[in-house]
């Protein structure tokens, strides 16, 4: 490398570090960082974000997952401890999205009149692991440490 | 660094007798009951990412240390210490994507945690970059260490992330003695394997220690002969 | 391993190939240089 090069390479990865270090301190203060909304929030912020894209998450609520026949059509409530929202989506779901598990769903909030529709499904996964044995108990501490998140 | 070549040996054999245990642990463990056999991924990852931030910590301190005391051995660790962090830092980012395709639904999420584990990615390559980049070795050590302590600050922010804000990725599974998230046989595998990570890196640190001591050796002495032209 | 296989097998490969390779690249590296070394003190002894 030539001189001339090396002030570049050198310029460029500073400017290329030093800016990733701002950005996430900076965001750090911002809230910016929060990943998702719960069902209490959106509704509660509801008129603010009206057209904007937002995530949602909580817990699929036992009991209210409705497959279509035929298509990939998927019905469901997602619950936090207060609020539960109704949410469409069509395609596939990831592998860890089941009744009482963790969701996050994507989309364009409108309102919330109609039901909320997902456009991306993502799974959201306690920090709990059980072996498949002694699952009775783990699903009852699993689900408990997730509402515990979703405060 | 005779020190360092005296422990190399013993040290790589103990890395190895540990690392097969962990592995045949993590082969013979059950699956979990959410995410069946991807759990084993884990294995991989949670180990990694305790060895990204661990090899950082490290950079950090003999960074301090290096503009405190100016010894040169100082600078070689925190050169090796930064390879091999990039290393552990890599295959956490790539193994944590692997199990978040089957298991989120998503290779990547721009959630906290990822987010700043990246940018510990991105200050280890640049500070390989900083270093390559200056010509006068004194600056480069120099410089790199500053980088190094100022980029700490990302140590605290990947750390608490998950608990700080509300992300996807999901909180720690240990904090203290009060909580234990990992149940049974799922937890021996994990601990085995943490503990051959940390010898693994021990020993990556030492190998790289003395390779990059021995090609400063050897870059001052063809600049000695260039100097004083051929014999 | 039916479930995910692929995915596991992969994870394992990777770690195995980058950390085996690394480690195998910094002892290379390292004997020649140690050899070198070595030559060019016997030179300047000689």
């Amino acid at each position: 490398m030539n001189s001339k090069n090396r002030r570049l390479f050198l310029i460029g990865s500073v400017v290329v570090v030093g800016g990733a270090l701002l950005t996430l301190v900076f965001t750090s203060f911002t809230g910016a960082l929060v990943y998702f909304y719960t069902p209490t929030e959106i509704k509660a912020k509801s008129s603010e974000l009206t057209g904007h894209k937002v995530r949602i998450g909580g817990l699929v609520q036992e009991g209210s997952l409705v497959r279509e026949t035929g298509n990939l059509k998927i019905r469901f409530l997602v619950a936090d401890n207060v609020e539960r929202l109704p949410v469409q989506y069509e395609g596939m779901t990831p592998d860890l999205f089941r009744e009482g598990q963790g969701v996050i769903v994507e989309g364009t909030w409108r309102g919330g009149a109609e039901p909320f529709q997902a456009v991306t499904i993502l799974a959201k996964h306690s920090e709990d692991y059980v072996p498949v044995k002694m699952s009775e108990e783990g699903i009852a501490k699993a689900r408990e440490s997730m509402l515990k998140t979703l405060q | 660094m005779k020190f360092l070549a005296k422990i190399q040996w013993p040290l790589g054999l103990l890395t190895v007798l540990v690392l097969g245990a962990g592995l045949w642990l993590v082969i013979h463990a059950p699956a979990d009951y959410q995410q069946g056999d991807a759990v084993r991924i884990l294995y991989v990852h949670v180990p990694a990412a305790k060895m990204s931030l661990l090899s950082y910590l490290f950079l950090t301190v003999v960074s301090g240390l290096f503009l405190w005391r100016r010894t040169e051995t100082l600078d070689i660790l925190a050169e090796a210490s930064v390879a091999v962090g990039a290393a552990f830092t890599f295959i956490t980012l790539a193994s944590g994507s692997i199990w978040g395709k089957p298991m989120w639904g998503a290779w990547w999420a721009w959630d906290a945690r990822l987010t700043s584990m990246l940018v510990l990615l991105i200050l280890f390559m640049g500070l390989m970059a900083l270093r390559n980049a200056l010509d006068n070795p004194v600056k480069a050590a120099r410089a790199t260490a500053v980088l190094a302590i100022i980029g700490a600050v990302d140590l605290p922010i990947i750390h608490f992330s998950v608990v700080w804000w509300r992300t996807l990725h999901q909180p720690p599974s240990f904090a203290g003695a009060s909580k234990q998230a990992i149940t049974g046989d799922l937890l021996p595998p994990l601990l085995v394997m943490s503990v051959a990570f940390v010898l693994l890196g021990a020993y990556l640190l030492v190998l790289k220690s003395r390779e990059v001591s021995a090609r400063r050796q050897w870059e001052a002495l063809e600049t000695e002969r260039l100097e004083h032209g051929h014999e | 391993m039916s479930e995910y296989g692929e995915y596991v097998w992969g994870v394992y490969l990777l770690a195995g190939v980058l950390l085996g390779g690394l480690a195998l690249m910094w002892w290379k590296s390292l004997r020649r240089l140690q050899q070198r070394l070595q030559a060019a003190k016997e030179r300047h002894s000689a």
